[in-house]
Order: structure tokens, then sequence, then C-alpha cells
């Protein structure tokens, strides 16, 4: 009787062990990659969720003038900011921007990954040189093209002054600045566009095109009619990343033209730096940057809806 | 096993915090050690006005290093100068470490940093104006404490007026300033025309009638090779804000400091400024674009710069290279209009959140009394002193009483001539960096009134924060 109860008592005892052993597993494997994940979740709540839960919360105080004159005001700095014709014209020119900025550059990024597609002879070291602006850090860039569009000492100039043409003013004139900054951005712009197109490019199967050439279609039938529409899952990815880069443009702005001249190129993302960091207007610089967060999630989801895809 | 060796893991991890803690916390006391080492150290040197410290008084200790930054503009030739040696002599506790920047990147890190609570830079240069938006803000600590009656009184009283707000003393003044006109006299014999004397005050009319003649270029490719004419600054509201004040004076704000619509955009505003654009642009006569006016008229390439006392310093270290007769008059005005010249400087501050208190205020007081204005001076030599005593011992030392040293006595007489100060306005930095990319914009071609109209609305824009 004795000897039974041990026995199950025995059994029971090493069943709980397989049982909490599996149980450890189990939970082992389960948290291995929460573990893995935290570094990034830690940084993501501090340099992310953290400052975007800030920002909806100073938007409903009034500015931080001193520590002791922090109220809460409601949407009073929404009602302020939207009233605010500054706002607004800024809002114009980052538009305007932007209606310039990305058709130039998806377009081009499409063009350079077709040709970088192909099977000419040195196409990769061209490859690599239409690489290069990727490796360049914004500011770097942003310097060098300004270095090199200056109207005195510029090499841009120089060259125009070979070929008889005057020295242009680039960043100084309204009339040329906003251009300017288009060349800037696309410098950087197209080559990093370009490497999903090419990738895009690469996964369409080449049965399906010489299909299409032995049926007797031309290279530009085949473009349009195969290439382009297998590419629209690419052309989503690309358009919303470049829209959201570029409506949220900075370097090239506080580095060459701080929004001048005549706020010509005063995009909103330097706007709204501006009233914040540099004016300490905070509560109305959350309020714009909410505004903005908002103008940007609704021209996403009409992309999507634009394009969205079947499949 | 896994369980142990995580156990063992945990322990050890413990164990490196609690050795981390002691240590920082051991650093932490010492840091607080210095401050108090470094009170007694200003309290020796001082004799006043300083807290004293009982316990040193009884077992004299050695002051322990200390380190403060100084967050400072890059012009200014102060590495190697042998301005800060001076200042170790006194306090060779206290070491002076300088972040240069340029101005707006200065004013940007201020606001972000100090703004934000950072305990460094623990001293700043503070743009004199600016004192009242960074007293409403409360980044500076106030100095009342630091200065005695008598060094409050040896300032000029519109430098102590610029650097106190709500009451209280917050930036103490290094720099006055005024600005002469200075002339290459070799062109302006070869062009026939006599230049005016020291004493002597042209109108911009003048200026321009001159410079127009002066301007030269050779080879017909549309780029002078000497220009006539450049404000130093070139589109700083410092050096430009006497030009519409000549036409009409004073006013730059209105009285509240809110709005500017129909001041900065009135008649007069819109034809200086215009005039001011046709300076390069119509007329020709001054260059567009990034350029640098002192170093164009060093290399003669400038006929006449209107430019600050600082320059007599640059002039004369480089004069024997030069290879032209060059010399100094009073600033100009417009014919129908009065003299108006700009005035004040820059001065010094201490971050209301420093960790170095004691040390940072020894800085400063060192700095902005006499022996520190002297050894500035001497130095450096970057504009005129805010302590008339300085100015004085300026004017009678025999070292600065021949040419082209004795240029700085002109300007130190300039110093009275109708100087208006920069609205010290809570919204000043708003208002000056904003209105300095109008002038930008009209030296660039834009015409004056739109520039104006634009920037008026965008600095009522940002000035509507501080409406009560």
């Amino acid at each position: 009787m004795r000897g039974g109860v041990f026995k199950n008592a025995s059994s029971l005892f090493s069943s709980y062990l397989n049982v909490r052993r599996k149980y450890m597993k189990i939970k082992q494997k389960n948290l291995a990659p929460y573990l893995l994940l935290l570094p990034a979740l830690a940084l993501l709540l501090v340099f992310r969720i953290y400052p975007m839960i800030s920002t909806v919360i100073e938007s409903f105080y009034t500015n931080n003038l001193t520590a002791d004159a922090r109220e809460f005001v409601g949407f009073a700095n929404f009602t302020r900011v939207l009233s605010d014709q500054i706002f607004w014209k800024s809002l114009k020119v980052t538009f305007v921007f932007n209606l310039i900025n990305i058709p130039i550059q998806v377009f081009l990024a499409l063009v350079v990954a077709v040709i970088l597609n192909s099977r000419a002879r040195g196409i990769s070291l061209f490859r690599s040189i239409v690489m290069i602006p990727i490796a360049v850090s914004p500011v770097v860039s942003t310097t060098l093209w300004k270095t090199m569009m200056d109207y005195n000492a510029g090499v841009l100039n120089g060259l125009l002054a070979l070929v008889g043409i005057p020295r242009q003013e680039f960043f100084l004139v309204k009339e040329q600045a906003l251009w300017s900054i288009v060349i800037v951005t696309a410098w950087k712009g197209i080559p990093y566009m370009m490497i999903f197109f090419l990738a895009g490019l690469q996964e369409i199967p080449v049965a399906v095109l010489e299909a299409a050439k032995i049926d007797g279609a031309s290279s530009w039938q085949s473009f349009f009619k195969i290439t382009l529409p297998l590419l629209k899952r690419v052309f989503a990815f690309v358009l919303v990343t470049d829209t959201i880069l570029n409506l949220i443009l900075f370097a090239p702005i506080w580095l060459i033209t701080k929004g001048g001249p005549q706020l010509s190129t005063n995009l909103i993302m330097y706007e709204t730096y501006r009233r914040g960091m540099v004016y300490g207007d905070l509560g109305g610089s959350s309020a714009m940057l909410i505004v903005v967060i908002l103008i940007v999630a609704i021209v996403l989801g009409l992309q999507f809806l634009a394009l969205r895809t079947d499949d | 096993m896994k369980s142990k060796s995580t156990k063992k893991m945990i322990g050890r991890i413990f164990l490196l915090l609690m050795i981390s803690a002691l240590v920082l916390s051991a650093c932490g006391g010492n840091e607080n050690n210095n401050n108090d080492v470094v009170a007694q150290n200003t309290n020796d040197a001082n004799n006043e006005n300083m807290n004293t410290n009982d316990a040193a008084d009884e077992e004299p200790a050695m002051p322990e290093d200390v380190t403060i930054t100084w967050l400072m503009v890059s012009n200014w030739p102060v590495a190697d100068s042998g301005f800060l040696e001076e200042f170790y002599k006194e306090y060779p506790h206290i070491t002076v470490e300088m972040e240069a920047t340029t101005i707006n990147q200065m004013y940007e890190a201020i606001q972000v940093r100090v703004g934000g609570g950072a305990s460094d830079p623990d001293v700043f240069l503070v743009n004199a104006p600016l004192t009242t938006g960074y007293g409403t803000r409360g980044l500076l600590l106030p100095l009342d404490d630091v200065f005695t009656d008598e060094e409050m009184a040896n300032y000029y009283p519109a430098a102590v007026e610029i650097g106190s707000f709500g009451g209280e003393f917050l930036s103490a003044p290094i720099h006055t300033s005024t600005q002469n006109l200075y002339y290459n006299a070799d062109m302006f014999a070869a062009a026939g025309i006599t230049p005016p004397a020291q004493d002597e005050r042209w109108t911009w009319e003048q200026i321009t009638e001159a410079a127009q003649k002066l301007t030269i270029d050779e080879d017909g490719d549309g780029i002078p090779e000497v220009w006539g004419f450049n404000f130093e600054q070139i589109e700083l509201f410092y050096q430009l804000q006497p030009l519409p004040l000549s036409l009409d004076c004073c006013q730059s704000i209105s009285d509240d400091g809110l709005t500017v619509d129909g001041i900065i955009n009135s008649e007069s505003w819109v034809e200086a400024f215009s005039w001011y654009g046709s300076l390069f642009n119509e007329l020709g006569v001054a260059p567009k674009g990034a350029i640098s006016t002192a170093e164009l008229f060093r290399s003669g390439n400038m006929a006449m710069m209107l430019a600050g006392p600082w320059q007599v310093n640059a002039l004369a270290a480089g004069s024997a290279d030069f290879g032209f007769d060059y010399g100094i008059s009073l600033h100009p005005y417009f014919e129908d209009g009065e003299v108006v010249t700009p005035t004040s400087g820059w001065h010094l501050g201490v971050n209301a959140n420093t960790e170095k208190e004691e040390a940072a205020k020894a800085f400063v007081h060192w700095f902005t009394t006499e022996t520190g204005g002297k050894a500035w001076f001497s130095h450096v030599r970057s504009a005129l002193s805010a302590q008339q005593s300085v100015n004085e011992w300026i004017g009678t030392a025999e070292i600065y009483s021949e040419a082209p040293w004795n240029f700085i006595q002109v300007a130190i007489g300039e110093l009275d001539s109708n100087p208006i100060i920069r609205p010290p306005v809570v919204g000043y930095l708003e208002y000056t960096t904003l209105i300095e990319t109008a002038f930008a914009d009209i030296r660039n071609g834009a015409d004056a009134q739109e520039a104006l109209d634009l920037i008026a609305l965008r600095i009522e824009s940002e000035l509507a924060k501080y409406a009560p």
C-alpha cells in the first residue's frame, strides 16, 4: 500500500517535472523573440512613440515660455495655426514642391532603373556610379550642392559661363530657389527610389517577356502592357515612400535657404521646426505638426486607394 | 543548469549596477565639493558679494579643477589670443572650453539646449536685445549678486538697461559698438575724389555718388574688380536699422512689441531699403551672394565699407601687406534725415540650469569687469568695451595713440552720435532673424515694398503668441 503510494507520488512528481520542463521550454521559446525585440522596442518607444504622444499633449497647452506658464488651452493652438496665413502659405509651397518633385523623382528613377536593368556592356560600373548619392549623407550632399550652386564661386555658374549663359542666382531669388531645391533632393532621391524599381524589374519573370516577344510584341508594348502593370506594387511603395520623405523634407531647407527667399521654399517641416525649436512656440508647433500628420495620412490614403492592387 | 547560470548572470548585473551607482554617487559628491571650492576661490578673488565658506577659511584647500563650457561665435579670434590665459592666471582651477558656432546656430543652440533644460553650456553669449526674451523664458541666472555698485556704475547706462529684465540684471555687457566709414585712400586719389575727413560725416547720397565712380569693371564682364561700397554686416538688423531711422526716427516695432505692420513697411522704411537694394542691383556698386566685405576691402577690391571698430584691429594687423592707404570717418546719414548710429553689442549670461554656477559666475565677472575688459581689448580687440573706464584707458594708452590704432578714438567719439539700441522686446529673436531674411531678399533683387509687406505678416504671425 505504502509502496503504491510512493509509486503514485513518484510518477506524479515525474509527470509534474515533465509538464514543467515542457512549460519552461514553451515559455523560453515564447520569450526569446520578445527579448530580442526589446532593444528595438525600447528605442522605438523613446524616439518615436514618446515624442508622438508628447506632441499630441503639447498641442493642447500654451506656449512653453516659462516653466510656470504652461496652461491647458484646448484647441486654441489649432485655431491659431489654422487662422495663420503663414501656415497656409507654407502648406501651399509644400504641395507645389511635392507636385513638382515627386513625379520628377519617380519618373527618372524608373528610367534609370530600366537602363540599369539592361545587359549593356559596362552597366555594372554605371550602376555603381548611380548608387553613390545614396551613400552620401543628406547634410553632406546638401552642403556640396550649396557650394556648387553658389552665386559667386559655384562651379555650376562657372560651367554656365563657359557656354555663354549668365550667372544664375539659384537659391537667392524666389523664381529659382524651389527648383534648385528640387535638383538637390532629386540627386539623392532618384537613386534611392531607383533601387526599388530595379528590384521590381528583376522580379519580373524573363519567360513572360520572352513569350510576349515571340508573340510579336514590340519593346514599347512589352514595357507598357507587361512591365508597368507588374510594377504596380513597387509603384505604390515608391510613391508612398517618396511622398513621406518629401513632405517631411528638412535638411536642404535648413542648410541652404532657411525657407527663403520670400518664403518661396518655406516647407511645412521647416516652418514647424522653426516655430518650436527656434522661437519656442512648442504649442503652435505641435498643433501644426498634428495637422501635417493628418494631411500626410490623407494623401497616403488616397495614394493607396489609387494604386490598390486586386491580388 | 540554465536557470543557475541565468541567476548568476542576474547577480553579476546587479553587482555591476550597485558598483556603478556607488561610483556615480561618489562623482556627484565631488561635483558638489567642486562648487563649494569654486565659491571660496571666487570669494577670495572678489572679497565681496559672494557667499563665504567658513570651513574653507579655517583650512584653506586647493581648489579642485572645474571645466565650464562657453558657447560663443566662431568668428571671434579668441583661441590662441592669450585672453583666456589671462583668466587662468587668476583662476587656475577653472578651465573654459569654447564651443564656437555661427551666430544663427548659436541662437538655435540656446533655444534648443538651454531652453530644453540642459546644464551646458554654462556660459553663453547673449545678443543684448535678446536678454528680455531669454529672461521671459527663464534661461538666465540673475547676476545682481556678482557685481559691486561701483562695477555696475562703470558700465554705459544703456548697456545695463538692455541687460536687465524684470528688475534683475541678467546679462553682463562685454561690448558696446558703433560703425564707421572705412575707405581706401589710394582708390579715392586715383578717382580724383576727396575722401571725408576723420570728423566729417557724409550723406548716403554722397556715398552713392562716390561708390559709382569708384566701381571698376575693367574687363567689362559685368563683375567689377573693384566694388564701390558695402556694409560689413551686409544683412544684419544691427547695421541696417539706422537706415530707415535716419529718415524717420526712431520706431522699429510697436511699443507693446507685438506689431510691425505700418512700421517696417512704412514709406520711410521702403525708401531706405529701396536705396539699399539698388546698391546691389540697379547701381551695381556692391556684390550679391555670399561674400566678405572686410576681405574684399583688405584685398583692395572694395573702395568703402561701413564697419565696426574691430576692423581697426584687423586692418592694423595686416597694414604692411595691403599696399594701400586707408582712412576712417563718421557714420553716414540721409541728406533729408538725421544722424542715427547703431550701438550695443554682446553680453554674457549664465545658464539658469548650470551645475557650475560659481565657476560660471566667476568667469562672467572677470570677463566683464576691468581686468577682463582690458585683457579682451589687448588680446582680441573685438569692438569697444561696455565699460567706460576701459574705453578711457584705450583713449589714453600710448600704444593706441599712433595711426592706425588712433582710429579707435574716432569710434569712441561716435558712441555719442545719437546711438539707437535695437528694440529690447520679448520677441526680438523672431523679429530680428525674420527681418534679416527680408533684407537678404531685397539685396538679391526683391522689391522692397513687397518683401517688407510679406515679412511684416510673417513677424506678426510669430509675435502673436506673446499677445496677453
